[in-house]
């Protein structure tokens, strides 16, 4: 059946998610008229339950729609034997992963962005990691620090400010690039356990802060401040307090009545015409094709599936793929390194079950460049991140620390004792792209539409497990500091994530177009008027979560379009 | 001898079964999450197949979800609803198996009640009945599998078997590289009953959450629940109402 051909409008935004949904704000103030596509439907706060089973086990707030049929398979090599995860965290809804992210909002760090550069005027070329693709992003965090700030304010972030024009305070993280100012709202809520981890970091002469969190600490844009019930991951907020887009950036967009949402709007094809240029996107709803033209497209879905409608939209200007005529889309493709890289025993009880995720303490000193990497044989490295929010059923499948049996009255008696006296350390390192990893379209997996799904290939690496290993031995150092009675460190396999929470690169920025898909603006260099705001964006996953820098990034392209409206789209 | 063919036979389809492949405490995730990521073993088509099927099985699940939602907001009985859905969970004998396997997991002792008393095989039965129902025939394949060796080592189905005899067979299970797999599996499964929202049919009484002093599901706490000297007085509410069956 044809598809049903509607009325143009300026812009169409693919995605409406933690991207497209901050996305939609600046281009919504300028007047433009935006549709925007989303494959989810609005939820509501009824959808979100301090239920375990329900978020974390069975994943109903994050699973049973679009994106299940699309989960990529994975492999180590091209000759290796490619799998599929059984279940992995996407999420089509209004407001995308922002909905069940536990909200760690964080600037990139300075050196985040000139790491090249940076390494070679430090510690020699020799010192870039065998085989990495890494370039220097075509914008510094000074440029990086309005659009910053822009976001801080319009989502709302609560966090303590560890530099302000310079001057530094320790309250906050000492190692950050300046900011203009302070925080919208002060850090969540104080806890003994969050003093008793601020209190270890300082004892070994380390900087300890709040994590700053795009949740209400107090009433915000309306809303009501965190009610630390303790099921904030992978669930949504019941009281809308964690500022999604969906109760953000996305409602003060809809107020201009200049955006139009489709939910339930499977975008299939970026159509382009012989020239070039985007002439609007294919996309079904309840069964009927439409195709919906528009003068310009900001891509906004999640890594994977940028990469995948890139390289599914192939027209005679783009046999290949849209904006793939020099094979980039894919490439510099980056699972973040992050996980528990070690876990402590305590020999008191830690009632860290109610809280949020992000009410955290965070030690920087071992991230970034933030230390002397002489010898060390790796550059970049952790931020390390003790939190709160644990559920029980997490909390009894915990690690045996050699102490017990599996199962038995034995460990009957282990866990009664234990389930509340343990955590882990959550270790974000810096991940770099490589040329062993990347993405393409999976030759054999369908989606139910019958498009291949994305394939990963993610080869071993050095300086990640390196880098993970030094900063477990940090964290160890940190709990045993803290009180720990055991540590146990637990290394992953040296290819990495593969599948990430944190997926970035594939379709990266940079000056030059035969290495990098999107400009320093974040538009197509072959399709001037096809704009990418999400993480894909990005050519170096730092060494924290990645949503509020996407959000950043994704906000100046949505500005520079409407300032260079003409020049982009004419 | 017979027996011993038929429980060979089994044993040399445990590999099908792909339960290696759901692990309990995923390195490259966070530990609250309960992410279930591949870690070791070969891909099998097999397993994709499972899979997918599981996949499209929680596409109805949350349908279902979102009817009782509709439901609770209209007053009507949910116990009508899952009454409904609740057929075709475990045979007889399969639940048979099963609680002698998970009553040794977790058993009831001078620490409190154990997996049985906190219902954990009435939280496994519905899971078959209902949410996991395209894994049923792979389990039930297991349990089999677990009779199978119980009978070649111990000389019993595991039921059949003393406390001291089953402990033997799941010890030998527990390190058997075909059915590891399966025994994590019902681990797993077990630890869900014994410590999930009472309303989904395990932890009855809140016994699981008080063997580990999670003082229960709230829509909000207070700084002093935070507190870590004072910790926070159990707070026994199910968040549906115990037995309307989950979803």
């Amino acid at each position: 059946m044809a598809a049903t051909s509607l009325k143009p409008v300026d812009v169409v935004v693919v995605g409406l998610g933690a991207a497209g949904g901050v996305a939609v704000l600046p281009l919504a103030r300028a007047g433009l008229k935006i549709a925007a596509l989303e494959a989810g439907s609005w939820m509501q706060p009824h959808d979100f339950r301090a239920d375990e089973i329900h978020n974390n086990v069975r994943r109903l707030v994050t699973t049973g729609n679009k994106v299940q049929g699309e989960i990529p398979t994975f492999r180590t090599g091209p000759n290796k034997p490619t799998r599929r995860a059984a279940n992995h965290v996407m999420m089509n809804a209004v407001g995308g992963t922002s909905i069940h992210y536990f909200a760690n909002s964080w600037r990139f760090h300075p050196w985040d962005f000139q790491a090249r550069t940076q390494t070679i005027k430090r510690y020699g070329a020799n010192a870039l990691p065998k085989g990495t693709t890494i370039e220097d992003w075509p914008v510094t965090y000074d440029e990086m620090e309005p659009y910053f700030d822009t976001v801080e304010y319009e989502v709302g972030v609560a966090g303590k400010a560890g530099n302000i024009g310079g001057k530094v305070d320790e309250r906050g993280n000492i190692f950050e690039g300046p900011r203009k100012r302070e925080y919208p709202m002060p850090p969540l809520r104080d806890t003994d356990y969050t003093d008793l981890m601020t209190n270890a970091a300082k004892k070994l002469g380390w900087n300890a802060h709040r994590s700053p969190a795009a949740i209400n600490s107090q009433n915000y844009g309306g809303r009501p401040s965190c009610a630390y019930h303790g099921y904030c991951d992978t669930g949504g907020c019941h009281v809308k307090a964690k500022n999604s887009t969906a109760v953000t950036t996305i409602p003060a967009a809809m107020k201009t009545k200049n955006l139009t949402i489709f939910e339930r709007a499977q975008v299939t094809r970026i159509v382009a015409d012989e020239k070039g240029k985007v002439t609007g996107v294919e996309y079904k709803k309840d069964g009927q094709d439409y195709f919906q033209p528009s003068k310009a497209v900001l891509l906004g879905s999640y890594t994977y599936e940028n990469v995948r409608l890139l390289l599914l939209s192939k027209s005679k200007a783009f046999p290949n793929g849209l904006a793939n005529n020099h094979g980039q889309v894919g490439k510099h493709f980056i699972a973040h390194w992050n996980g528990r890289e070690a876990v402590a025993l305590f020999p008191f009880d830690l009632n860290i079950w109610y809280g949020a995720m992000a009410q955290g303490v965070v030690v920087n000193n071992w991230a970034d460049d933030n230390f002397d990497h002489a010898g060390l044989g790796f550059i970049g490295g952790a931020s390390l991140t003790l939190n709160h929010e644990v559920h029980p059923i997490a909390a009894s499948a915990m690690p045996l620390f050699g102490k017990t049996p599996a199962w038995g009255a034995k460990w009957k008696a282990f866990v009664k004792e234990n389930a509340g006296r343990w955590t882990g350390c959550y270790a974000q390192c810096t991940s770099l792209p490589y040329e062993n990893t990347y993405l393409d379209l999976d030759p054999e997996v369908k989606d139910p539409l019958g498009d291949p799904v994305i394939r990963i290939t993610s080869g071993p690496k050095e300086n990640e497990p390196r880098a993970s290993a030094y900063a477990a031995k940090k964290a160890e150092e940190w709990f045993r500091a803290a009180g720990a009675s055991e540590v146990v460190i637990t290394p992953g396999p040296a290819e990495g994530p593969y599948l990430s929470v944190h997926a970035v690169g594939g379709t990266r920025m940079g000056d030059n177009p035969e290495t990098n898909v999107v400009d320093k603006w974040g538009f197509a260099h072959e399709a001037p008027n096809l704009g990418i705001v999400s993480g894909s964006v990005m050519g170096i996953h730092g060494a924290r979560n990645p949503t509020l820098t996407i959000q950043a990034l994704a906000w100046r392209t949505a500005e520079h379009l409407t300032k260079n409206w003409k020049g982009i789209t004419g | 001898m017979l027996k011993l063919a038929v429980a060979t036979a089994l044993l040399d389809q445990a590999p099908s079964i792909g339960f290696d492949q759901l692990d309990d405490i995923p390195k490259f995730h966070f530990v609250n999450t309960n992410l279930v990521v591949p870690r070791s073993g070969c891909f099998s088509h097999g397993l994709l197949r499972c899979i997918l099927s599981s996949s499209m099985k929680s596409e109805t699940s949350n349908s279902i979800t979102r009817r009782a939602v509709i439901a609770s907001a209209g007053f009507i009985p949910l116990a009508a609803l899952t009454a409904q859905a609740q057929t075709g969970g475990l045979s007889k004998e399969d639940r048979r198996s099963l609680e002698a396997f998970i009553d040794r997991l977790v058993p009831k002792d001078e620490n409190g009640p154990g997996a049985i008393e906190c219902g954990a095989a009435d939280y496994i039965d519905r899971c078959f009945a209902e949410y996991l129902a395209a894994e049923k025939p792979m389990f039930t394949q297991g349990l089999a599998s677990v009779n199978a060796f119980a009978m070649l080592t111990q000389g019993s189905a595991l039921a059949d078997l003393s406390p001291e005899k089953r402990d033997a067979a799941l010890m030998a299970i527990e390190q058997d590289t075909n059915l590891r797999g399966f025994f994590n599996r019902v681990r797993r499964l077990t630890l869900e009953g014994m410590f999930s929202d009472p309303s989904y049919g395990g932890n009855k009484n809140f016994a699981g959450w008080d063997l580990i002093r999670y003082p229960g599901a709230k829509l909000a706490s207070t700084p002093d629940d935070q507190r870590m000297k004072t910790p926070p007085k159990p707070y026994r509410k199910a968040l549906y109402g115990e037995n309307h069956g989950g979803h």
